[in-house]
C-alpha cells in the first residue's frame, strides 16, 4: 500500500506478507506455524503537524510565497518568503528536513493441538507466540533560507531559518512473548451439547530504546551521525518490562439450540500491582432462550427466530500509563550547572500507593434477537448497564497544591455507563437482484458516581453525578450591542467594564452579585463524546455488479470551536468576516481585535459550544466481478473483481466549514477515492 | 510420538511456572534507600531542587534532549516566572507579542485558569520546590554521610526554601508555612490556614540567618562549586527580603555585612558584566547555563530583527525608560540646564543607556542598528530594523541590548544562550542598603557612598549633598530604575512602594519614531508616539497582593482570599 499525503513529502508505504501452515503429524496431533511480517515506512515533515497548520492558517495572503527570481540572494534557489508571521509554510513543510520512520513487525505463533484419544471432544492446545516490533526513526533538520520580502519594501533581509543542522536517530525494540496452554472440550449428546475451556496464559513484554543526536554538520550531503560535530552530541537509552498471567475457565451448555447457558471466570495477575493486590478475579454468566423454538411458538409462521438473552460479566483493567505506582523511587530529572559542569538531577517519582489494584467493570446486558419472514427482516436490540469501579485516578482535584507532591493513582473512581443498541435489517432477492439494508443506532451515556473533588466545589461545578465528559464554564448571553447595555451590566473585567465594548461577549451573572467571576461558572452540558451514533448500510447486487453504500452519523454531543481573532499581522479564518461591527450587529462572532481576543472573549463559555451533529457518506463502493470464465480458468484464475470506491465523500453537519470529526490543526480527515483489482487464484 | 508431545508440553508448563514472573522492577528508576547515603545522589536531588529558582531570561528554557518528541524544545527547569516578562508589566519594557497581556485584570478563576499569562501565579511551582527542600532536610537527618557535609546540603535546601517563601510572600502576602513533607493519608490534616505575612518574613529571616554558618563564604568557595549558595548569598537575600518586609534596620544590617566583607567589587564594564558566562566578582548569586543541556533562549527572543528575524525582538525598551537616563553631567533630561537636545537625544547620556538599549546608531556586534523610517519609501527604503516593517520588528523604535550575547552567530536558536542570570549582585545590595538605611536612619554618609559607588562605575557624577530623606528616596528610585533595568525589579519595586497605581494604571507606553528625509538622509526627525499594539495598563488598588488561586480555596476552604477579589 502506498498512500501519499497532503503535501509533497508526507508519505506512507506498507508491505505485508503472511504464511499459515498447518501440518497433521498424526491422527490426533496437529502442529501449526503462523508467521506474518509487515514493513511500513512513513515520511513526514520535521515540523510539528500542529505548527505546520498554524503557519498555513496564519499566512498573510498579500505577501508572496516566493521572492521574485531576480531579487533573490545569490545561492538561494528557492526564494522562500516569510508568510507575514514567522516562517515560510513551504519551507517548514518540505525544505526543513524530514522525519523518516520505519516499522518492521514480525508475528509468529507456533503451537500444537492434540486430540486426547480416550475422551471424545477433549483436546489439549499449546501455543507459543513471539511478536517483535522494530522501529527506526530519523529526524533530519536542515535550515532553508528565509527571506523577508514585501512588494512595498522589497527584500529587507535574508536569514537562515535556523543556525545548525541537526540529526536525531532512534531505535526502539518491542517484543512480546506469550505462552498459552489449556484444554478444550466440546461434545454433543443428542440434543445436548457442552463445551468447556481451561486455559493458562502468560505474556512478557520488553521495550528497549537507543537514540543518538548530533548537530553542526559541515554540510547537508551526508545524513549520518558520524558526519556531525562532537560538540553537543548526545545519546539516550532506556528499557522497560511488563508481565501478566491469567487463568481462564469457561463452560457452556446448549439444549437443542433452545436453552443456552454459559459461565466463565478468570483470574488475572499483573506486574503493575503489589504482591497482596496483584490478582483480580472476574466472572461472567449468560443465559439465552430461543423462544421461537418452543412448541407454543411454532404456529407463528412469519417468526423464524426470537431469542432472549441476558448476560452479566466482569472485566479487569490494569492499563495505567506509568507503572509501579506502588513503589517509591527516584528518576533522572532536570539538572543544574555548577561551575561549568552539568550535573544531572534526580526527582522522586511521587507518593506511592501501596494498595493499588485492578479496575473492575461489571456489565449487565439484556438483549433480543429476532428474525421474520424467512430472514427477510431481522434485528437485535440490546440494553446494557455498566459500572466501572476502582478507576485509577489521582486526587489532584481535592488535594491542595501546597502539598507540593506528585500524587499517585488510587482506585477511587466509579463511573456508570448505560445505553441501548438497535440493529434492523431487511434483505430480499428477486431473481438476479439481491439487496440488503441495515440500520443501527447506539445510545450510550455515563454518570460519574465517585471521583476526587475539592471539598468546596459548588453544585454548579460538581462533576460527581454528571456525565463523564461534561463541560463547565461561563454561560454566554450573546453579544453586547450598545454602550448602555455594557454600563448596565455586571462587571465582567474587574475594572468597571472599561475594557468591554459593543461586540464583546456578555455573560450570565449566576449568583447575582453584579460581578462575573469564577462563581458564575457552571455546568454547560454534554461533552465531546457523542451519545447517539447511527448508521445505515446498503448493499445491492445485480448479476455481476455490486454496490455498497454506508452512512454514519453522530449526535447529542458538542464541539468547542473557539476561533481567535487576528494576532499581530497574521491571517485568520474567512468565517470571521461575520464578526460584530456596526452594520453587522447580528453577527456570529464577537468583534475582532488586533492582538487576539481580549481575555473577556476568550473565556471558556457556552458561546463557542456547537452542536456536533453530522451525517456522513462514509463509504461507497461499486464493483464488478467475473467468475467461471473459461479464459480465466485456463490461467488458473478463479475470480477477478474490479471496484471503485470513495471514503468520506459527503457530509451534512450543523456547523458549516468544519469537519465535526476533526480537531483543530491536525491532519484533516481525508477524502479518498480508490480503484481496486482483486484476483483469486 | 505421544511421549515427545507430553515432554514438550510439560517442559512448557515448567518454564512457564517461574515463581516471580510477575515481580518486576522498574528499569528506569533508583530506589529510595540508595539516595540519602550516597553523595552523588544526594547532590543530584539537591541540584534538581536548585532548578526551581526562577531566572529572568524567558518563559521557557530549552534543552537538547534528543529523545523528546520535539527535540530541542523540552522545557528544563521552571522558568515561567521569567523576570523579563515581569518587567514587561512595568513601564520600562514592552513585549511585542500578544502575551503577556499587561492589560489583564486579575480575577480569581479567570486569569489564573489560563496558563499562558505572565507567570504571576507561582503558587504551585513554589510549593513543589518547598516540598523537595523539606524532603531533603528530613531525609538527611538519618543519613550516614559526613555531618559537616550533610549540614551544608541541608542548608542549601533551606536557602532554596527560604527563597521560595520570600517569593510567595511578595506575591500573595501570608501563605501556609509548611516546614515538613505533608502526608495525604488524612484529608482533614490538609485544611491549613494562611500564616500572617509577618510570620513568613520572620521565618525567612530566621532561616537565612541560621544557615549562614554552615555554608562556605565566597572567599572559600572553590571555582568548581560556582553556582551554589554561599554565606554571602544568604545575607544578601535576607537583606532583600527584609526590605520588602519593611524591616529596614534589619535589612540594612544584612546588606552591610556584604558591603563590609570586601569580597565583591563592582564590575568595571556594565555591558560586559551582563554578557558574562559566570564568575564575575560583582555577582553574589547566579544561575549558570552552558547552552547545551541547560541553555536559555534570551538571544533567540531578543536579538534585533536584522540578526534574528523570526521570533526575535520580543523585549523592547520604551521611551519612558530611555527618558529616565540622566545626562553625563548628572542632570535629568527634563532639567533645562542639562543640555538635552531632543533632536540629538542620545548624545552625552548616562553610559548605561548605551549599554542597555539599542537605539538608532548604537552598535551591535560592531555595526550600528538603524531604525529610521523613510519619508518616501519609493526613493529611499527604510532602515532594516525600522519599527513596524513586519510583525517581527520593534514597536517602540528600540531594541534590547543588555544581556544579549554578541559572540553568538546570527540566528540563534532556542536553548543556545549561555549568559548567566545574575540573581543577586553587589549593585543591588548597595541599593538595598541605601534604601533601608535611608528609611531607618536617614540619608547619612554611608547612603551617599553606596549610591555614589554605583554612579561612579558608570561614569556619572556623585549625588548632590544636602538631600533630605524624601529627596534621597527619589534618587534611589531613579537609580534602581536605570541600574537594575530588566533584571526583574521594577515591577516588584513599584508594588512595594505602592506607586504602581500612579505609574501604571491607565497608561500606555511610548516609543521614539525616527524618520529620515528621503532626499537628504542625514536629516532626521524625531517623534514620540504611543507604541503600537500595546494595550493600556491596568493596575488597581487591590492588585498589590495577588489573589490566592481559586482552585486552592475550593480544595481548602480554610484559606481566606485576599481583599478585593
Amino acid at each position: 500500500m502506498d498512500q501519499g499525503g497532503l503535501f509533497d513529502m508526507a508519505d506512507y508505504k506498507r508491505y505485508n506478507i503472511r504464511s499459515n501452515i498447518d501440518v497433521n503429524l498424526s491422527d490426533n496431533l496437529t502442529v501449526s506455524l503462523d508467521i506474518s511480517g509487515r514493513n511500513d515506512k512513513t515520511t513526514n515533515s520535521i515540523v510539528d503537524e500542529w505548527k505546520l497548520y498554524q503557519t498555513l492558517e496564519t499566512a498573510v495572503p498579500t505577501i508572496p510565497a516566493y521572492v521574485p527570481e531576480e531579487l533573490r540572494e545569490p545561492g538561494d534557489e528557492l526564494g522562500l518568503n516569510y508568510n507575514g508571521t514567522a516562517g515560510s509554510p513551504m519551507g517548514e513543510a518540505i525544505h526543513s528536513g524530514y522525519i523518516k520512520g520505519e516499522n518492521n513487525y514480525l508475528e509468529s505463533k507456533f503451537g500444537f493441538n492434540y486430540k486426547i484419544p480416550f475422551i471424545e471432544g477433549l483436546s489439549a492446545k499449546v501455543d507459543f507466540s513471539y511478536d517483535e516490533r522494530f522501529t527506526k526513526e530519523k529526524k533530519w533538520n536542515v535550515p532553508y533560507t528565509l527571506n523577508f520580502y514585501t512588494q512595498e519594501a522589497g527584500l529587507t533581509s535574508s536569514v537562515p531559518s535556523q543556525s545548525v543542522v541537526t540529526l536525531n536517530q532512534k531505535i526502539e525494540e518491542r517484543n512480546n512473548k506469550t505462552f498459552q496452554g489449556g484444554f478444550n472440550y466440546g461434545h454433543s449428546f443428542g440434543k445436548h451439547s457442552v463445551t468447556g475451556l481451561l486455559l493458562f496464559e502468560q505474556t512478557e513484554y520488553r521495550y528497549d530504546l537507543l537514540s543518538g543526536y548530533r548537530e553542526q554538520f559541515l554540510g547537508t550531503s551526508i545524513e549520518q551521525l558520524f558526519a556531525g560535530s562532537d560538540v553537543n552530541k548526545d545519546n539516550d537509552g532506556k528499557a522497560a518490562e511488563y508481565a501478566r498471567r491469567s487463568f481462564v475457565g469457561r463452560i457452556a451448555y446448549n439444549y437443542n439450540d433452545k436453552y443456552l447457558f454459559q459461565a466463565n471466570g478468570r483470574s488475572d495477575g499483573s506486574h503493575n500491582f503489589p504482591k497482596h493486590k496483584r490478582w483480580g478475579f472476574f466472572q461472567g454468566y449468560s443465559v439465552g432462550w430461543r423462544i421461537s423454538k418452543e412448541s407454543f411458538m411454532e404456529n407463528i409462521g412469519f417468526l423464524d427466530n426470537l431469542k432472549l438473552r441476558v448476560s452479566y460479566g466482569q472485566f479487569g483493567n490494569d492499563n495505567i500509563n506509568e507503572s509501579f505506582y506502588y513503589l517509591p523511587g527516584y528518576n533522572i530529572s532536570n539538572g543544574y550547572l555548577v561551575s561549568n559542569i552539568y550535573y544531572t538531577g534526580i526527582m522522586d517519582t511521587g507518593i506511592p500507593n501501596e494498595n493499588i489494584t485492578w479496575e473492575t467493570a461489571t456489565t449487565l446486558n439484556y438483549g433480543i434477537d429476532f428474525g421474520l419472514f424467512n430472514g427477510k427482516i431481522s434485528g437485535e436490540f440490546d440494553y446494557f448497564k455498566k459500572r466501572t469501579e476502582g478507576i485509577l485516578i489521582d486526587r489532584g482535584a481535592a488535594v491542595p497544591l501546597f502539598v507540593g507532591a506528585k500524587l499517585p493513582k488510587e482506585n477511587i473512581g466509579v463511573v456508570d455507563n448505560w445505553g441501548y443498541e438497535t440493529i434492523l435489517r431487511y434483505r430480499d432477492r428477486k431473481g438476479k437482484l439481491s439487496y440488503e439494508i441495515e440500520g443501527n443506532i447506539t445510545y450510550a451515556t455515563s454518570k460519574v458516581i465517585k471521583k476526587a473533588e475539592a471539598i468546596g466545589t459548588d453544585e454548579r461545578l460538581r462533576e460527581t453525578g454528571r456525565p463523564f465528559d461534561s463541560r463547565y464554564g461561563y454561560t454566554a448571553l450573546g453579544l453586547f450591542q450598545t454602550q448602555e447595555e455594557i454600563d448596565a451590566a455586571p462587571v465582567q473585567d474587574g475594572n468597571n467594564n472599561n475594557s468591554i465594548h459593543p461586540g464583546d461577549i456578555r455573560y450570565l451573572d449566576l449568583n447575582n452579585d453584579s460581578i462575573i467571576d469564577a462563581y458564575d461558572r457552571q455546568y454547560l452540558g454534554k461533552g465531546e463524546t457523542p451519545e447517539l451514533i447511527f448508521g445505515i448500510n446498503m448493499n445491492v447486487q445485480y448479476k455481476n455488479f455490486s454496490l455498497n453504500v454506508n452512512f454514519q452519523g453522530a449526535s447529542n454531543y458538542t464541539r468547542y470551536l473557539y476561533l481567535n481573532s487576528f494576532e499581530k499581522n497574521y491571517n485568520t479564518y474567512s468565517v470571521l468576516e461575520n464578526s460584530w461591527r456596526e452594520g453587522n450587529e447580528d453577527a456570529e462572532f464577537p468583534r475582532l481585535e488586533a492582538n487576539g481576543h481580549s481575555p473577556n472573549n476568550s473565556l471558556y463559555s457556552s458561546y463557542w459550544l456547537k452542536d456536533g451533529f453530522y451525517i456522513k457518506l462514509r463509504n461507497i463502493e461499486l464493483s464488478y466481478s467475473i467468475t467461471d470464465n473459461p479464459f480465466l480458468d485456463k490461467v488458473g484464475i478463479e475470480e477477478v473483481t474490479i471496484s471503485a470506491s470513495g471514503r468520506n465523500l459527503w457530509t451534512i453537519a450543523k456547523k458549516d466549514g468544519f469537519d465535526p470529526e476533526g480537531t483543530d490543526r491536525r491532519y484533516p480527515i481525508m477524502q479518498t477515492m480508490s480503484i481496486g483489482l482483486n484476483i483469486i487464484f | 510420538m505421544k511421549k515427545l508431545i507430553y515432554i514438550i508440553v510439560f517442559a512448557a508448563f515448567l518454564s512457564a511456572c517461574e515463581k516471580d514472573f510477575l515481580e518486576r522492577e522498574p528499569l528506569d528508576r533508583i530506589s529510595s534507600e540508595a539516595v540519602f547515603n550516597d553523595l552523588a545522589l544526594v547532590e543530584a536531588y539537591l541540584y534538581q531542587t536548585y532548578n526551581y529558582i526562577p531566572h529572568g531570561y524567558d518563559f521557557l528554557s530549552y534543552s537538547r534532549n534528543p529523545d523528546t518528541p520535539d527535540a530541542g524544545t523540552e522545557q528544563v527547569g521552571y522558568n515561567d516566572q521569567g523576570a523579563y516578562i515581569i518587567d514587561c508589566l512595568s513601564d520600562l519594557l514592552a513585549n511585542k507579542s500578544g502575551w503577556p497581556t499587561s492589560n489583564s485584570v486579575i480575577i480569581p478563576g479567570q486569569i489564573f485558569s489560563t496558563t499562558w499569562l505572565v507567570g504571576l501565579d507561582t503558587w504551585e511551582r513554589n510549593y513543589k520546590a518547598i516540598r523537595l527542600a523539606n524532603s531533603i532536610i528530613e531525609n538527611l537527618v538519618e543519613s550516614e554521610l559526613d555531618p559537616e557535609y550533610v549540614a551544608r546540603i541541608a542548608s542549601e535546601a533551606r536557602f532554596i526554601r527560604a527563597l521560595m517563601y520570600f517569593d510567595l510572600a511578595r506575591r500573595f502576602g501570608g501563605v501556609p508555612l509548611i516546614k515538613n513533607t505533608l502526608s495525604i493519608d488524612n484529608p482533614d490534616d490538609l485544611l491549613l490556614p494562611r500564616d500572617p505575612v509577618e510570620d513568613v518574613y520572620a521565618f525567612v529571616d530566621d532561616e537565612l540567618s541560621a544557615i549562614a554558618e554552615f555554608l562556605p563564604s565566597v572567599a572559600d568557595l572553590p571555582d568548581s562549586e560556582l553556582g551554589r549558595a554561599t554565606r554571602e548569598a544568604c545575607w544578601a537575600l535576607n537583606g532583600r527580603a527584609q526590605l520588602y518586609a519593611e524591616n529596614y534596620a534589619r535589612s540594612a544590617e544584612m546588606s552591610k555585612k556584604i558591603i563590609d566583607s570586601d569580597n565583591y567589587v563592582l564590575s568595571s564594564d556594565y555591558n560586559a558584566l551582563f554578557q558574562s558566562y559566570g564568575g564575575d566578582n560583582e555577582v553574589i548569586f547566579e544561575i549558570l547555563f552552558n547552552g547545551a543541556e541547560k541553555g536559555h533562549s534570551l538571544d533567540r527572543l531578543a536579538y534585533p530583527f536584522s540578526h534574528r528575524a523570526d521570533w526575535g525582538s520580543q523585549y523592547l525598551p520604551t521611551q519612558e525608560l530611555v527618558e529616565s537616563y540622566e545626562m553625563t553631567n548628572g542632570l535629568p533630561i527634563t532639567d533645562p540646564a542639562s543640555g538635552y537636545d531632543p533632536q540629538n537625544p542620545f548624545a552625552n547620556r548616562d553610559s548605561r543607556l548605551a549599554a542597555s538599549v539599542l537605539y538608532h546608531g548604537n552598535l551591535f556586534k560592531g555595526e550600528p542598528i538603524l531604525v529610521a523610517l523613510s519619508s518616501d519609501p519609493s526613493i529611499l527604503p527604510p532602515d532594516a530594523d525600522a519599527p513596524g516593517l513586519t510583525g517581527n520588528h520593534t514597536t517602540t523604535g528600540y531594541y534590547l541590548k543588555k544581556f544579549l550575547d554578541e559572540t553568538l552567530p546570527d540566528g540563534p536558536e532556542f536553548g543556545v544562550s549561555l549568559t548567566s542570570w545574575k540573581e543577586i549582585r553587589l549593585a543591588e545590595v548597595l541599593l538595598n542598603y541605601a534604601e533601608a538605611q535611608n528609611e531607618a536612619v536617614g540619608p547619612d554618609q554611608s547612603v551617599y557612598d553606596a549610591i555614589n559607588q554605583i554612579r561612579a562605575r558608570s561614569g556619572q557624577p556623585d549625588l548632590p549633598i544636602g538631600l533630605n530623606k524624601e529627596d534621597m528616596f527619589d534618587r534611589i528610585v531613579q537609580e534602581r530604575k536605570v541600574e537594575l533595568f530588566a533584571e526583574g525589579f521594577r515591577y516588584w519595586d513599584l508594588r512595594r512602594w505602592k506607586m504602581a497605581v500612579d505609574v501604571l494604571d491607565g497608561k500606555k507606553v511610548h516609543g521614539l519614531f525616527i524618520t529620515k528625509d528621503a532626499n537628504n538622509p542625514s536629516n532626521l526627525t524625531y517623534e514620540i508616539k504611543e507604541a503600537a499594539n500595546r494595550p493600556t495598563y491596568v493596575f488597581l488598588e487591590h492588585f498589590y497582593v495577588l489573589p490566592i488561586p481559586q482552585d486552592e480555596i475550593d480544595k481548602d476552604p480554610n484559606l481566606v482570599q485576599n481583599p478585593g477579589y
